[in-house]
Parts: C-alpha cells; structure tokens; sequence
C-alpha cells in the first residue's frame, strides 16, 4: 500500500501512510488510539474508500472500493466484536457466509466438516463444531472468527486487537495460531497497542502516529520502552496542574472489584481515594476495565467484592453519548431535565415545573454556547460537539459532591475544551459557583487523552488490566505513564535497546 | 413536543387514512361492489344521526379508547405489550365475579369496587410478563401474546362452570343486578357514564405523561433505556413495573366498564379482538392521549358502520375487519414514508450546521 489518505470531516486520519509486507511474516502495525492503524486497515479490506491510495497486491495494482473486492483479492479481517450467532452451533456458524462449498441452498455441512479437519491438521486450529456459540468462552469464539475466516482461503489475514479480549494464557495460545498461519505462507497483520506481544510475536513492526507512518523497525532492533517512545512522542516535561490543598475524602474504593459477564475479572482490588478539591486522573488503554470503574464510581452499579462509600450529588459524563447520556429524539430542555428529576427546585410534588425549567435551560444555551434553534430543538439535529455541550451542560450542575468524567472533551473544539476545563476547575473551589453554597467537589477524569490528564490531575493513576496503579508524583513524565498504560510495568524488566527504526 | 413534530403526526395519521381509503375503494371495487354505496352505509350506520353517533360509535368506542390508553401508556415508555385482550378478559371476569358478589349494595360503592377489582386484574395479568422480563431477559411480545390465550380459555372454562348462568344452559355468566350498571348519560341511547371514565382517563394520563416526574421517565426510557439509567439514574426494572401495571389495570377497566355498561354478563368472544385493534388506535393516534380519543372514536365508528354496511351495501362485515388491518399498515407505511422524506431534507441541514461549527 502506497500513499493512503483519508480525511475524516476536515481532519486527517491517514496522512500519505505507506505500508508493504511479506507472505509469511506477521506484522504488527502498532500506534496510540485514533493514531489510524484501524483505518488503514480498513481501506484494505474494503470497509473505508480512502481520499488515494495505490494498492498492489501480490505485485498487482488492486483496486478496492467494497469488501466483496477484498474478499476477492484475499484479503479477510478478523474483527473488534465477534460477529456470531450465539444461539447456533460453530459448524452452522462457519457454514453462514460460506457460500463457496454449498450447492443450492444446502447448507455445506459436509464440506465444511472435511475442511475444518484439513485447517486442524494444518494448524492447529480447532473448536468442536458441534457445541454452541452461546457455550464458547471469549478465546474460544475467537478461534471461530478465525476459523470463518481461513475457510475462505484468504492469504493476508488482518487481525484488529485481537488481544484486548482475552487472557493472558489465551494471548500466547493465539500468538503460537499466527506463528503456524505465517508458516503456512500467509501474511498476518496484527493490529494492537499492547507493546510487549508485539515484541514477542511479530517479525517486523510499523508505527502509526496521527496518521503518519513513523518507524519500521523489527523485534530485534527495540524494547518496549523503546516502542512507546517512538509511539507516544518525544518526553515534554509535564507537570501536575496546582490547586488549594485538598479536603475531605468524597470517595473511597476498597480491595473494589467487578466481575464481567462472562465471569471475568473486570477490576482487581482497586483502592481509590479522591478528596474535595483534588482531580484524579485515571489514564490507561480503552478496555483495560474503565467501563466497570467508572459504573461503580458513579453509583449505576454496585461493586461484586470489597466496599464503596460515595457522596451524594454525582455528575456523570460517559463515554457513550448517543446511547447512554442523550435521548436522541427529546428536545435540549428535556434531556437537560433527565437530570433535574429528583431536584426540588424544579418540582412541586409528583409534578414536574417545566416553565421554569425551559428558562434554566435558555440560561444554560447561552452560558454554554450550545448552537441550537431553541430550547425545544430535538438533540439528534444537534452536531456531535453541541450534543456534548448538553451532556457537560447537565453533569457539571448536577457535581455538588463529585464529577465522573469520562472522555470528556470528545468531540469538542479547542474552546468548548478549554471552557470545560475551566468549568471543571471552578467545581473545585469554595463559593465560586454562584447558586451552590456547598461544599467543593472532587473530579474523577478518565481519559485515553494523555494530555489532558497531565494537564488537570493532581493524582495520577493508570488502569491496566483492570488494575488501578498509582504513579508517584517524582515519577510522572509521559514515557513512565506511557510505559504503564502499555505494558502496566513500572520499571523495565528488558534490557535497554535502543529505538533505531529501519526504513 | 414541538408544534412541528405534532404537525408531522398529524400528517402521517391524515395520509396513513388516505392510504386506507385509496386501497378500500380499489379491493371493493375489485369484489364489485360501488364503493361510494359502501361509504354511504358505512357512513350513515356511525355518523347517520345523533342517536346512532352517541348510541353505537361512541358506546363501541369506549372500550376501544380506554384500551387504545393502555396500549399507548406501554409503547411510550417502550414496552411492547400486545397482551391487553387477556388483560382486557382478566378484567371483565374479576369484574362480573365482583359484581355477581356485591348483589345489590348501593351504586356508589359497588360500581367502583367492580372497576378496582378489574384494574387490579387485568395489572395482575401483566404481572406475569413484566416479572419475566425483568427478572429472566425474556422478550415480552411472546409472553404477553400468550398470556392472550390463557385468559380467553379461562373465559371458557369461568362461563361453562365456576360462573355459569343459573339455568345452567348457555356458556355465559348470570346478569349482575341493575345498582351495579352504569347509568346511561343520554337518555334514548346506550351511552353510558363509562365513556366520562374514558375521557377522564384520557385528561389524566395527558397530564401524568407530560407534567409529573414519573411520567416524564417513562417517557425518557421509551426514549431510551440505557440514557435513563445511566443520565437519568432512574431504576429501570421499578418504572417497567410501574408500566406493565398501568397498562395492564388501564385494559382490565375496560373489562370492568363493558360488564357495567353494556354486556351485564360475561361470554366468550365479548371482545372482537380489541386488544390488536387497540394498537391501531395508539398508532394511528401517534401514541398521543387525546389523540386516542379520536381514533377510539374513528374506529368504533367503524365497527358501528359495518352492521349497517352489511344491510344495506350488501358487504360482509368482515370487510370492517380488513380494512381496520389496512389502516394499521398504512399508518406503519406513510410513518415511514413521510419521515424517510423529511430526513433527506434535514440530514443535509446537519451538515451544513456542523460545517460552520
């Protein structure tokens, strides 16, 4: 691939990005969240039709503008989120989508069979075909996705985080898979940000960083530390923003933990404070058990071990905005109202004062500088950036006690960040905030914006593996926090590399 | 609500009903039939005179609206109860069996007795469901469908022993005694004070929905579930169980208001299917409270049409049924339709407004 570009909205997420690899090798392609490794990955496989790009496969100019394309050219990904049908079995599965044995409208059990025992003998590879989906652990599934996938005989098989589901033992069993599949003359391309198994288990490495190709360099050549070096960026001194000595304790999680659906450990013994008048940040990979911490910190779910004292008035802003902070079809006063239900000012027993809160809500428009035709514009007509005002709108007022942040900035321009910012301030002084007399609040800022938590924090912790690490105030730079978040290793176990990078 | 989005309601109900004549007028004139003569006697057998609007429209309506009330206050707050014919039944046996028991107690007391304890049936039949989804995961489209048959053969068997007629003949219970009827408010015709229920029904739960902090997190979970528990904090499963429960008692009243206004009895097929059919009166209504009361309305007028369109036009009153079929498809269809066009039209408004942001 030569050239790739693509520009979402007026913002670039591949910037003349090269990338050439070789049957037989995996590669992984490596690179901090948004830095666009998806996205090149999807313009290969037919899910993205960049601005340019010049695609030669095997030596052959291909054009692929459709995943049929791709699938043509021998091109098959292995997706984020298993696309499964619990309820059926793996052999009627791996038969949906596999038109190439069947004969009429037959369904290939047969054929299908013969060519999973052929794919066992090959590599490995296998699930019993007879039992359910519903009944397959996570890894389990995702031998299925890869078994869907090698049916279709494809030579370049793009594998996108395959690992950020599984455990540990799971992990170097799916290492040991992309070893026998590059053995047999396919190309893997594994698409993670998890540095020590890109160390382990690829033969050449790519780094994207904002949509640019920055190194190529091979295991041998680098470390860990070196890769997240390379990744992250250059080491700028930060420091910890400064505000009034901290008060009373808000929050306190204890030996915390959260089991997962599937019976897995979301979080392990998490002990977290956060006191009045401080802001915590909490950085770490998507998916490393910050849905769980954040649920728990914001009173929506009760913790499966240990204990949790939480105040009372809680602003939460979540991750996911169309689905969980807004209601789509309701106007602007009406999502604000979702949280002034409970509030007496804005009740006279069971009923609710909606004059007054339209009014509250034009103050807010305003104040916010949320760009809408009035108070009784659906949000859905609303932009992304202006829906998020809302959503800030609502949480800030409602933190008296204590404010869940997560991602907060998403989607916001440089000034509505920086007014959030301020806003988010301001909760942590005394009397500032013209109609609470209450006391300040503390702030929980969880982000994948490592920037912004060095920007704001005053404690700094990072979330790995459903662990909650606390950094020491000597040891914050963006190389350690950096080094954490990847590998939630505090010192190198590795020996020193250099970073060189190839071309 | 904006005055725009009722405008777009009102528009896909006056289409879907344009829809539904076109597609009339074409199948009846296919069976040969004049479908100018069928509208005449469709329409002279509901409007004809005031007598035949108050006596048969607005009597068949009542039901109709009051269960059309119940299916509304379930798809609002996104529940999908299809399951208000059982808790229509559940009603009117509780019902008939209270009002068998009260014997000749004072109006006063034993009407009302009779509507709680229909209320309170036709909740309980929702019950069932409501503690299935909350508790099990499971889908209650299935579970309140299937509570439907229970409930009719329970009527079955209720009519044919526990609650048989005294003679012990016909599969139908004993007529309860004259102080538990309600009284006809406009003396001449059958309507009776259960339709001043209906419309108090219809003014409290417009005002329930739109002004009190419960109705407005109803609203919000038919919005969306996962908004209102995490931006809300409310507690789903108490506010699904608040909406299983209305809906439900709102469809046994009207099991309690038929016993008390118009059948005095209990038998088998009492309802021609107004559960499903109450379903095309909240859609049709764009599940808006007053507007049910005008559609409850439309639609007993056609069911009080089609006697006289059998007499006069000659066309089996079956046709009522298929044509009430057309208007819930193509209420589904222009809903559609209109707003597939006026998103085209917006989704460029959008971006036009993101550009400049």
């Amino acid at each position: 691939m030569e050239k790739v570009s693509k520009k979402f909205g007026g913002k670039s997420a591949l910037d003349d990005v090269g990338f050439t690899s070789f049957p037989g090798e995996v590669h992984s392609l490596v690179g901090e969240n948004g830095a666009g490794k998806t996205t090149l990955m999807r313009v290969l496989s037919g899910l993205v039709v960049p601005d340019s790009a010049n695609i030669r496969i095997r030596g052959e100019e291909t054009t692929i503008a459709t995943p049929m394309d791709a699938r043509g050219a021998g091109v098959g990904m292995v997706h984020q989120n298993f696309l499964l049908i619990p309820a059926h079995t793996v052999l009627e599965n791996l038969c949906l989508g596999n038109r190439f044995v069947g004969q009429g409208h037959v369904l290939p059990y047969g054929d299908v069979r013969q060519k999973l025992q052929e794919l066992r003998d090959k590599t490995g590879l296998w699930v019993e075909e007879d039992r359910f989906v519903e009944d397959l652990s996570i890894g389990e599934r995702q031998k299925v996705e890869i078994l869907k996938l090698l049916l279709r005989e494809p030579e370049i098989l793009i594998f996108d985080e395959p690992t950020s589901v599984l455990a540990p033992q799971e992990v170097a069993n799916l290492m040991s898979i992309f070893r026998r599949l590059a053995l047999d003359g396919k190309t893997v391309i594994f698409i993670t940000h998890k540095l020590n198994e890109v160390i382990e288990a690829s033969d050449r490495i790519t780094v994207l960083k904002q949509g640019k190709v920055v190194c190529r360099t091979i295991p041998e050549a680098t470390d860990v530390q070196g890769l997240s070096k390379v990744m992250i960026g250059e080491d700028v001194g930060a420091s910890l923003a400064k505000t009034q000595a901290p008060g009373s304790t808000v929050v306190r999680l204890t030996s915390t933990k959260a089991i997962g659906v599937h019976g897995e450990e979301k979080l392990v013994d998490v002990n977290l404070v956060v006191r009045r008048g401080e802001v915590v940040g909490i950085a770490g990979v998507e998916g490393n058990g910050q849905q769980e911490l954040v649920e728990i910190l914001s009173g929506l779910r009760r913790p499966d071990g240990g204990t949790v004292s939480l105040p009372r008035q809680i602003g939460f802003i979540p991750d996911d905005r169309g689905g969980k902070a807004l209601i789509g079809s309701f106007n602007i006063s009406e999502n604000v109202a979702l949280g002034l239900v409970g509030d007496s000012r804005f009740r006279w027993g069971p009923a609710m004062l909606w004059s007054k809160i339209n009014q509250y809500v034009k103050d807010l428009i305003v104040r916010y500088g949320i760009r809408a035709e009035s108070y009784q514009q659906k949000v859905d007509e609303l932009s992304g950036g202006n829906q998020q005002k809302v959503v800030l709108a609502r949480e800030l007022k409602r933190s008296k006690d204590l404010l869940v942040a997560r991602n907060p900035t998403q989607g916001l321009d440089v000034k509505a960040s920086e007014f959030f910012y301020q806003q988010m301030m301001e909760l942590l002084v005394d009397g500032s905030r013209s109609e609470s007399t209450g006391p300040r609040a503390g702030v929980v800022l969880i982000s994948s914006d490592l920037e912004e938590i060095l920007s704001f924090a005053d404690e700094i912790y990072v979330i790995y593996n459903g662990e909650l690490l606390k950094v020491n105030k000597a040891d914050v730079s963006r190389e350690f926090i950096g080094r954490l978040m990847l590998t939630g290793r505090r010192t190198d176990v590795l020996s020193v590399k250099s970073d060189h990078c190839y071309d | 609500m904006t005055n725009r989005d009722s405008w777009i309601a009102l528009a896909v109900s006056l289409s879907a009903l344009l829809l539904t004549a076109l597609l009339t007028a074409a199948a009846l004139a296919l069976g040969g039939y004049s479908p100018l003569v069928v509208l005449q006697s469709l329409l002279e057998g509901s409007f004809g005179s005031l007598d035949i609007f108050f006596g048969v429209t607005l009597v068949r309506a009542i039901p109709l609206v009051v269960i059309g009330l119940a299916v509304t206050v379930a798809f609002k707050s996104g529940v999908w109860n299809i399951g208000a014919e059982g808790q229509f039944y559940a009603g009117s046996m509780a019902g008939v069996w209270v009002g068998l028991s009260v014997g000749d107690y004072p109006s006063f007391f034993s009407v009302p007795l009779v509507f709680l304890s229909a209320a309170a049936a036709g909740a309980i039949w929702a019950l069932l469901p409501a503690l299935m989804k909350i508790r099990l995961g499971v889908g209650e489209v299935v579970t309140t469908i299937l509570m439907n048959f229970v409930a009719i053969h329970l009527v079955s068997y209720v009519v044919r022993w526990p609650l048989q007629e005294s003679r012990g003949v016909f599969p139908n219970t004993d007529l309860i005694d004259e102080s538990v009827r309600l009284p006809i408010i406009i003396p001449g015709t059958g309507l009776h004070l259960g339709f001043v229920v209906a419309v108090i029904c219809v003014v409290g739960l417009s005002i329930f929905f739109n002004n009190t902090g419960m109705g407005f997190q109803l609203r919000a979970m038919g919005g969306s579930k996962e908004a209102t528990r995490v931006s809300g904090r409310a507690r789903i499963p108490m506010l699904l169980i608040v909406t299983f429960l209305l809906s439900g008692s709102l469809a046994g009243l009207a099991g309690g208001i038929e016993i008390t206004g118009r059948t005095f009895a209990l038998y088998e097929g009492m309802s021609p299917g107004w559960g499903y059919t109450a379903i095309a009166v909240a859609l049709l209504a764009d599940l808006n409270f007053i507007a049910v009361l005008v559609t409850g309305i439309f639609f007993g007028a056609l069911e009080g049409g089609a006697g006289a369109m059998q007499r006069e036009a000659g066309i089996p009153a079956a046709w009522v049924s298929g044509i009430e079929a057309l208007v819930l498809l193509s209420v589904l269809a222009s809903d559609r339709i209109l707003r597939r066009l006026l998103r085209s039209k917006k989704k460029y408004d959008v971006k036009e407004r993101e550009l400049d942001v």
